[in-house]
């Protein structure tokens, strides 16, 4: 991919039994998502679309899910599943992910449970510059008051 | 005697051919036993064909899979989806929403080491239906959900 990398994506994510004692993945990648339509309320300067397209998850280097992401993804997507196998202690946990701009960021972990039999995995953004902007609202709408 | 060997050909040929008739691909399709087809809107007919080629001319309503999004949304940046159904039945799963501007939302891709409880979080700017088509061995089945989005525009 591209040979820029990211600068503000981290990931939070949890391996443990939860649905008929099935492994659950669950991961929040924050990121911005923004699909290019919106504009700063202050500068009125559009803001350039800029979200994640794909994201794969693979286990000791075989893919295990993989995601084709749009704009139309929340902010800060999340994304679960069932894994049909379970993952064994030691095994290379790896979700890369690609931005629009062709941009891919690895995160790679090697499994390790703790008494409750799940696995945690947090790496914080790298960047926390990007400003928080006010949420979306359509044309004619004034913004909720919340 | 020349009548009956002719009598006879005829006879052959159409023996001939009524298992070429079984052969017929109407006959694999017809194999498909999930319910009714499912109504998809015009626009999300091409949505799917692109992602799925001729499939998407046959999608099926099914009781075999659960799409659960909330029937109000208090905030349409953030509405949880999920899908749950038989285990092993999809290996591709793809969102659409009726508001939306996008060729799809989400498409996930399954195999055999992950299945299906699948859930995300998805944007409705608008009240609108969340699609979700699932491809499996033999065909496409489809799920809708109608999500009213309270605070922001269109609520109900």
């Amino acid at each position: 991919m591209g040979g820029e990398t990211m600068t503000h994506t981290g990931i939070k994510l949890r391996i443990r039994p939860e649905y008929e004692g099935r492994q659950t993945f669950k991961a929040i990648l924050f990121h911005p998502m923004e699909d290019g339509t919106r504009r700063d309320p202050r500068t009125q300067a559009r803001i350039p679309a800029n979200y994640l397209e794909h994201v794969a998850v693979s286990i000791d280097t075989r893919l295990c899910f993989e995601a084709a992401l749009s704009a139309e993804i929340s902010r800060n997507p999340f994304i679960a599943f069932t894994l049909a196998r379970p993952v064994m202690e030691g095994q290379i946990l790896r979700v890369s992910v690609v931005d629009n701009h062709g941009r891919e960021r690895i995160f790679e972990q090697s499994i390790r449970f703790d008494e409750n039999a799940t696995f945690f995995y947090n790496e914080p953004e790298k960047d926390t510059t990007v400003p928080r902007l006010a949420p979306r609202t359509g044309p004619n709408c004034p913004s909720a008051s919340r | 005697m020349e009548r009956t060997s002719r009598f006879r050909r005829r006879l052959l040929k159409a023996g001939l051919s009524l298992p070429l008739l079984g052969a017929l691909p109407w006959r694999s399709r017809a194999a498909i036993t999930d319910n009714d087809i499912f109504p998809l809107p015009n626009d999300m007919y091409h949505k799917l064909y692109a992602l799925y080629g001729p499939w998407a001319d046959d999608v099926r309503a099914t009781d075999r899979l659960e799409l659960r999004v909330p029937e109000i949304a208090e905030n349409g940046a953030v509405v949880p989806v999920s899908i749950r159904g038989e285990t092993g039945l999809v290996s591709s799963l793809a969102f659409f929403s009726s508001v939306s501007t996008a060729s799809y939302v989400c498409v996930c891709r399954l195999n055999e080491m992950s299945d299906l409880p699948v859930s995300t979080r998805i944007r409705l700017n608008k009240t609108g239906d969340v699609y979700a088509i699932a491809r499996t061995a033999n065909g496409l089945l489809g799920v809708k959900r109608e999500v009213k989005i309270t605070i922001g525009c269109g609520g109900g």
